[in-house]
């Protein structure tokens, strides 16, 4: 408590960079339990889903399946999981910001980058490439979960196979969309409650409605609604063409573009 | 040395603060007085660039905050303790922060040993009482060594010893020659921190001098008068240098008008006086003397005001 200031400090070059905004959203990130045990959620779900899908949903088999049917079979089967866990990464996007408001640490962000654009930037890129990542893994994981079911159905490929990785790098940026969708939708609400409402709203109810709805145009809006074209994602054959995957990854990324200028232009106008 | 140039800020049809100019020189400690409202905290975040002026400018060592290269080396800055995420613990939240400018480690470490955190550093922030929250507000507005600091309430729930420490903490980073802006509610503890101060009151400034200017240009003499026929003694009494203050029914509190004076004005109405004493001005009286002339002697919808904000 007497010790002052040092009148010469060490770190006198020391200067705000995108770099430093990037290693502190990273270290945010990683130093909440919320944020940690979400990621396990992912990972533990999808090991659980996987389980579930290809010990109850494939046949058995006693000779090898064709190649391209063994790929899609694997991909699919530790994808899958990702229906589910999108909704885990858009709860977890719409928190990274939200409790920065809930709990005033917003102005601490933003006092030390006052630029504003270059802490929301850092924090959307931490974000999207943590659910990469993690969705990467939780594929990975699922593989190990269900490795003893997959000899008794014909299935002998590995996700080392590119035809299954490129399956599950796609599933794993679909999810790292939805969060990059939800960080924005949090940025342009600031408040928990109506982030969640608006983000599970459109992931999960507004499909649904859709769908009752017996009109054309309904049909056409649910087919590019979030969750619409994640499944289609998931459903992709190993046979698909890189520009069919092209479209089909332009119309997702849509709206986590349109969440992310909506909140940075909220961002940069409105008082923290 | 901060600068603040016609500063305004409305929301809506309410003005927080109110074509508000200052200095805040270095080498000596600022204290930003005034009542809860009267726009301390906005013009703060203004500063910092957290809330936009709606008219106005701020700069702080001749630049807007957000065109300074590196903004924490700049200004150290406390605005509230609670702008902390609580599911964090007090090291990782400055270590986040310390990492937005590439400082190191050691001295996170550093400010957490100057504030005394040592002990509950790896705790997290939900748990802390109001005093270690504002340590660790502190703690934060140390991590670039900035030449500049702005506190708002810095003593806000601290104990006796933390509010001693911060005292010389600020006096002593004033003598190294930083600019110190802090601001209170509290008359008594800036009377005994600060050098300079700039009083608001419902957003506009009400005194900008030397503490002991403001203390002794404030010290006008109050006489304490009862009398039945209080409200017409106050309406005589009320003037340009003379305010009238209602305490109560037949009670009154003038300042500007010597005892003598209101004997003499009483005589000429021919209103009965049952009590005239002088009273010289505290501290506390001359601050209030300042902040609340703008809504004195109004309209009783003011004075319920006036009563409600001591």
């Amino acid at each position: 408590m007497t010790t002052l200031a040092p009148s010469r400090p060490s770190f006198a070059a020391s200067r705000l960079s995108f770099a430093g905004l990037l290693r502190s959203e990273w270290i945010k990130f990683r130093s909440l339990r919320s944020t940690f045990w979400s990621l396990v959620m992912i990972v533990g779900f999808a090991a659980l889903i996987s389980f579930l899908i290809v010990s109850e949903a494939m046949p058995a088999s006693d000779v090898a399946l064709p190649l391209a049917m063994q790929q899609d079979a694997l991909a699919q089967g530790i994808t899958q999981s990702v229906t589910f866990s999108q909704l885990i990464a858009g709860v977890l996007g719409v928190l990274i910001v939200t409790g920065e408001y809930s709990t005033g640490m917003i102005r601490s962000t933003m006092a030390a980058a006052p630029r504003r654009l270059g802490a929301y930037a850092a924090k959307i890129l931490v974000v999207a490439v943590s659910i990469f990542v993690v969705g990467v893994i939780a594929s990975l994981v699922s593989y190990l979960a269900v490795l003893p079911l997959l000899a008794d159905r014909g299935i002998h490929v590995t996700p080392l196979d590119a035809v299954v990785m490129l399956g599950v790098l796609r599933a794993s940026a679909y999810l790292a969309l939805v969060s990059v969708f939800a960080v924005g939708v949090g940025m342009l609400l600031r408040s928990t409650a109506g982030g969640l409402a608006t983000v599970s709203g459109l992931l999960l109810v507004l499909p649904i409605v859709l769908m009752m709805i017996p009109a054309e145009w309904a049909v056409n809006v649910e087919a590019n609604m979030l969750t619409s074209l994640g499944a289609d994602v998931l459903g992709l054959s190993s046979t698909v063409e890189a520009g069919e995957v092209l479209e089909l990854f332009a119309k997702i990324a849509a709206w986590p573009a349109a969440a992310v200028a909506l909140g940075g232009v909220v961002l940069a106008r409105r008082d923290v | 040395m901060i600068e603040s140039h016609s500063l305004s800020k409305r929301y809506g049809a309410k003005t927080a603060v109110d074509d508000v100019s200052f200095t805040v020189q270095p080498g000596i400690v600022t204290g930003f007085l005034g009542p809860n409202g009267a726009g301390k905290s906005t013009t703060m975040r203004m500063i910092v660039g957290l809330d936009r002026p709606s008219a106005g400018t701020v700069t702080v060592n001749g630049k807007r905050y957000a065109e300074h290269r590196s903004p924490l080396r700049e200004v150290g800055v406390l605005l509230d303790a609670k702008a902390v995420h609580s599911g964090r613990s007090a090291y990782n939240h400055l270590l986040a922060m310390a990492a937005t400018h590439g400082i190191p480690k050691t001295r996170v470490k550093e400010v957490i040993g100057m504030t005394g955190l040592d002990a509950v550093a790896g705790k997290r922030v939900g748990g802390f009482s109001l005093g270690m929250g504002q340590r660790l507000g502190i703690a934060a507005a140390m991590l670039g060594d900035p030449h500049t600091l702005i506190l708002d309430e810095p003593v806000n729930g601290l104990d006796p010893e933390g509010v001693l420490w911060v005292r010389s903490f600020l006096r002593h980073l004033a003598a190294e020659g930083r600019t110190v802006l802090l601001s209170s509610h509290l008359m008594s503890e800036m009377a005994l921190t600060a050098d300079h101060l700039i009083v608001l009151g419902r957003g506009r400034v009400v005194a900008d001098a030397s503490v002991s200017d403001v203390v002794a240009g404030a010290s006008k003499q109050t006489v304490r008068v009862r009398s039945p026929h209080a409200d017409r003694l106050a309406a005589a009494l009320s003037g340009d240098d003379t305010t009238v203050r209602r305490i109560d029914a037949g009670f009154l509190e003038v300042v500007g008008a010597s005892a003598g004076q209101i004997g003499d004005l009483a005589a000429e109405l021919g209103v009965a006086v049952h009590e005239l004493t002088p009273v010289t001005a505290s501290l506390e009286d001359a601050y209030l003397q300042l902040t609340e002339t703008h809504v004195e002697y109004r309209t009783a919808a003011d004075f319920h005001e006036l009563e409600l904000s001591r």
